[in-house]
């Protein structure tokens, strides 16, 4: 595309900054030198895109092979996708502007469920089929990952193979493998694919006969060769200090969802939250030194001049060296007028001195996670937190000034009662009553306590992987229930979640490839950008299972049994599934698991490796 | 003498004439640190990296005389002031100069724009004595206006022509009405010059 098609085509878009590419930190190369072309794809906004450190750790990773050119694809929004298919234009690159079909590999993060629709949309707008088996050789290999690959099976059918577990090592490998191939004349999309198949973390689903039973559930995945593993185990790097890190970014010109630099201090969880997908995905738990983050930092500070910087992580406050990072950090940022901002702490670490460091909760708001409103509710999904803990907690917040305290909470948990929801209600006017006891308390207004409540998701590689979620019904019936109860509390204020879009997510997660066809019926029916609200239509939802013949019910609603075999089996996430059984046993006796530093539960996930880690064993 | 005042003329071209004058701003904060100039901050309860721009670009308009004036707070000479800058700004932004400001960005009166379109388009629409367009107000809301007095002069060039328009803070004309008198909207637009008055109202050379 040149200035003057790109000319017409931004004119009359909202915000043209989010199409242009041309960023500062950018990376172009020249074409003569480059023997794989990779399109990077996040499907949806470009805003969200570019605050994805996946995406970032990603193409870094990518482009530190001369011969591999990996480039930035968005969703373009509504009005840019109008001016695209009134112009002929196809959706391309940021940085050459080519259009994506003329790449080696379009490669798309799954972030959530909700996107699945825009991959689909944006493989239309590049102008290939969406089909895998309907691609010839002369159409890129379409490849996934990210956290919805763990069970990719509701889009397998549209991909050529995914990537399961973390990408930085794996991904330069894939393409490797391709540039030599096609270096030696062997490659076609068939055989590449199958010498993909004996490389680990590469899970290519064309290579599996899926069987089903009469009930609709799976009997059998089966690999169709020999030499195709039964099972596809998760990638992870083993040493996170020598993990490939960024030491520019891509600057965007307009304003992002996380404009700043974002520095992962380690991968994993120790707790076991027993509904949290990401905590059990993830492990073993692998830390970075304080050093190597510190420096870090301060090259990304340098490069970027960013004025902010998020340490990030499943629970930043179980860093075991939080301390000596952040004194280390606090050095000279301060000096530097950079910011530093913690997005996830836990209610039993929340401590004076700690918000003393860190600006965006000196200055903003507080938000804590009790999940569940009673003790019995918290120790069936293994939160590990007490009441005494957030009355602490918001005690402390108080002390310094604060009077607005957010509360976070899911309904629909397994086993939750009215009782658990009444326990939402108390909980937050405990503690706006705790806001009153404080005698250097903020004056003027009272405290202002928002609780807001999400939907429980059944998540595939969790101990609640077999729950059935709520039904749309019983979840209205909680949430006005637990209206009924803060109503006219001018201290409380109380959101919820859109219990329909938690019942498409649920389908998805849970999803088997028979969904592939509820997923082209949706796009015929030209559904995209699901996560947005001005864009999610449940009834288009339901219409699209009705004409693809799928029950959402048995996806969402039902209860999965435990020795039924289940869609993402084929995925060893190095977590084992006695584990979850264990779990899902004693969650149902309201028993808690120590964390891992507290004491090992014997996941299975140390098998995997990993430094700076604290399972025990590693060795073996 | 510290902290020392710096004006800087740059150029923005290609992509840049999507990006709007706000997030040039922000991106000019970011470049100052990668660029390590200390700028001086203001002072106050929130201070911030004080940046003071010439004159607002209009979407769709290529650039080769912006201005910015800051103060920095270290001894540098204005060379590498302007190298250090061209390091750490995105290619399609270029410093031209930088030197010490003598009068203030506030004196800019007119622009002189570069309309590329054909040679021979009518440009008779403009020698009315009255061209009212329909023209966005500061305070919000649109107000048939007469942009006759706005037009300062216009004349054919190599390649099409161009337009010297009122850019004073008070009676600010953008291209894209001229442009729509003329039926020309999808033209490529270079702003090449800024004026300030002479004695009689006409315009110099803005430096």
């Amino acid at each position: 595309m040149n200035d003057s098609e790109m000319r017409k085509l931004l004119k009359n878009v909202l915000k043209p900054g989010r199409y242009t590419g041309g960023e500062y930190g950018q990376i172009i190369k020249d074409k003569k030198d480059i023997k794989a072309r990779v399109a990077f794809c996040f499907p949806d906004t470009y805003e969200i895109g570019m605050s994805n450190l996946g995406v970032r750790l990603l193409y870094g990773s990518l482009n530190k092979a001369d011969d591999v050119w990996c480039e930035r694809v968005y969703a373009p929004w509504d009005d840019m996708e109008e001016g695209m298919r009134r112009l002929g234009v196809k959706l391309y690159a940021h940085e050459s502007h080519d259009p994506i079909d003329e790449f080696d590999f379009v490669a798309f993060t799954l972030q959530y469920e909700l996107c699945y629709t825009n991959v689909l949309n944006m493989l239309e707008l590049g102008g290939i089929p969406l089909l895998a088996k309907d691609r010839d050789d002369s159409f890129p290999v379409i490849v996934g990952g990210g956290p919805c690959a763990y069970n990719a099976e509701p889009v397998a059918d549209f991909f050529d193979v995914f990537s399961i577990g973390e990408g930085e090592e794996a991904l330069p490998e894939m393409v490797r493998l391709y540039i030599n191939m096609k270096d030696s004349g062997s490659y076609t999309k068939a055989a590449f694919l199958r010498e993909l198949a004996k490389i680990p973390g590469f899970y290519v689903p064309s290579l599996y006969d899926v069987e089903y039973n009469e009930d609709g559930t799976v009997k059998e995945y089966r690999p169709k060769y020999d030499d195709v593993p039964k099972k596809i185990v998760k990638r992870i790097i083993k040493d996170m200090d020598k993990s490939y890190f960024p030491d520019k970014l891509v600057m965007p010109y307009i304003e992002t969802v996380h404009d700043r630099v974002v520095l992962e201090v380690y991968r994993g969880c120790i707790r076991g939250c027993r509904f949290c997908q990401a905590g059990m995905i993830f492990r073993p738990v692998r830390e970075k030194s304080p050093d190597v983050l510190n420096c870090q930092a301060r090259t990304l500070y340098e490069n970027t001049g960013y004025d902010e910087i998020t340490l990030s992580s499943l629970s930043i406050s179980d860093y075991s060296q939080l301390d000596k990072l952040t004194d280390d950090l606090l050095e000279w940022t301060d000096g530097a007028k950079v910011n530093l901002s913690l997005p996830s702490l836990r209610i039993d670490s929340f401590t004076k001195e700690l918000m003393d460091k860190v600006t965006t909760v000196r200055t903003g708001g507080i938000t804590f996670a009790p999940e569940a409103g009673t003790q019995r509710l918290r120790d069936t999904i293994n939160k590990n937190v007490c009441e005494e803990d957030l009355m602490r907690a918001c005690r402390t917040a108080f002390e310094a000034g604060k009077r607005s305290v957010k509360l976070y909470f899911m309904d629909g948990l397994p086993t939750e009662t009215l009782e658990d929801i009444d326990g939402i209600a108390d909980l937050a006017k405990k503690v706006a009553g705790e806001f009153f006891k404080v005698p250097d308390r903020a004056r003027g207004k009272g405290p202002q306590v928002t609780i807001s409540v999400s939907c429980f998701i059944p998540k595939p590689f969790t101990p609640f992987q077999w729950e059935a979620q709520d039904d749309l019904d019983t979840i209205t019936e909680k949430q006005d229930h637990l209206m009924g109860l803060v109503r006219g509390d001018r201290h409380i204020s109380y959101n919820w979640h859109d219990a329909k879009t938690s019942r498409i997510e649920a389908v998805f997660a849970r999803g088997n490839r028979r969904l592939s066809a509820a997923l082209l019926e949706a796009h015929k029916m030209g559904m995209k950008f699901d996560s947005w609200d001005e864009h999610f239509s449940y009834d288009n939802w339901m219409e699209a299972f009705e004409k693809a013949g799928i029950d959402p019910a048995f996806y969402a609603n039902r209860r999965y049994g435990e020795d039924e075999v289940l869609p993402w089996d084929i995925i060893d996430i190095g977590v084992t599934k006695a584990f979850f059984l264990r779990e899902k046993k004693k969650a149902y006796e309201a028993a808690t698991t120590p964390s891992c530093r507290e004491q090992c539960s014997g996941c299975g996930a140390n098998r995997l490796g990993g430094e700076r880690s604290c399972c025990p064993c590693l060795s073996e | 003498m510290l902290p020392m005042p710096v004006r800087i003329k740059f150029t923005q071209k290609g992509i840049m004439q999507f990006i709007s004058h706000l997030d040039v701003d922000r991106t000019m904060k970011t470049v100052m640190v990668r660029a390590k100039i200390p700028v001086h901050y203001t002072e106050g309860f929130n201070p911030h990296p004080k940046l003071v721009f010439g004159l607002p670009l209009s979407i769709g308009v290529e650039s080769e005389c912006e201005y910015m004036d800051f103060k920095v707070d270290a001894e540098m000479t204005y060379e590498e002031i302007t190298d250090k800058l061209n390091a750490a700004l995105p290619d399609q932004m270029r410093v031209v100069e930088a030197y010490e400001p003598k009068l203030s960005l506030s004196y800019i009166a007119f622009t002189e724009y570069k309309v590329f379109c054909a040679e021979d388009t009518d440009l008779s629409p403009l020698e009315k004595e009255e061209i009212i367009v329909s023209k966005r107000q500061k305070k919000g809301g649109y107000k048939d206006t007469d942009i006759k007095p706005m037009i300062h002069s216009y004349s054919r060039c190599e390649g099409g022509f161009t337009l010297v328009l009122s850019a004073s803070p008070d009676a600010y004309l953008r291209p894209e009405y001229v442009l729509g008198v003329l039926g020309l909207d999808d033209c490529e637009v270079t702003r090449t010059r800024v004026f300030r008055k002479n004695r009689i109202g006409e315009p110099i050379d803005f430096r």
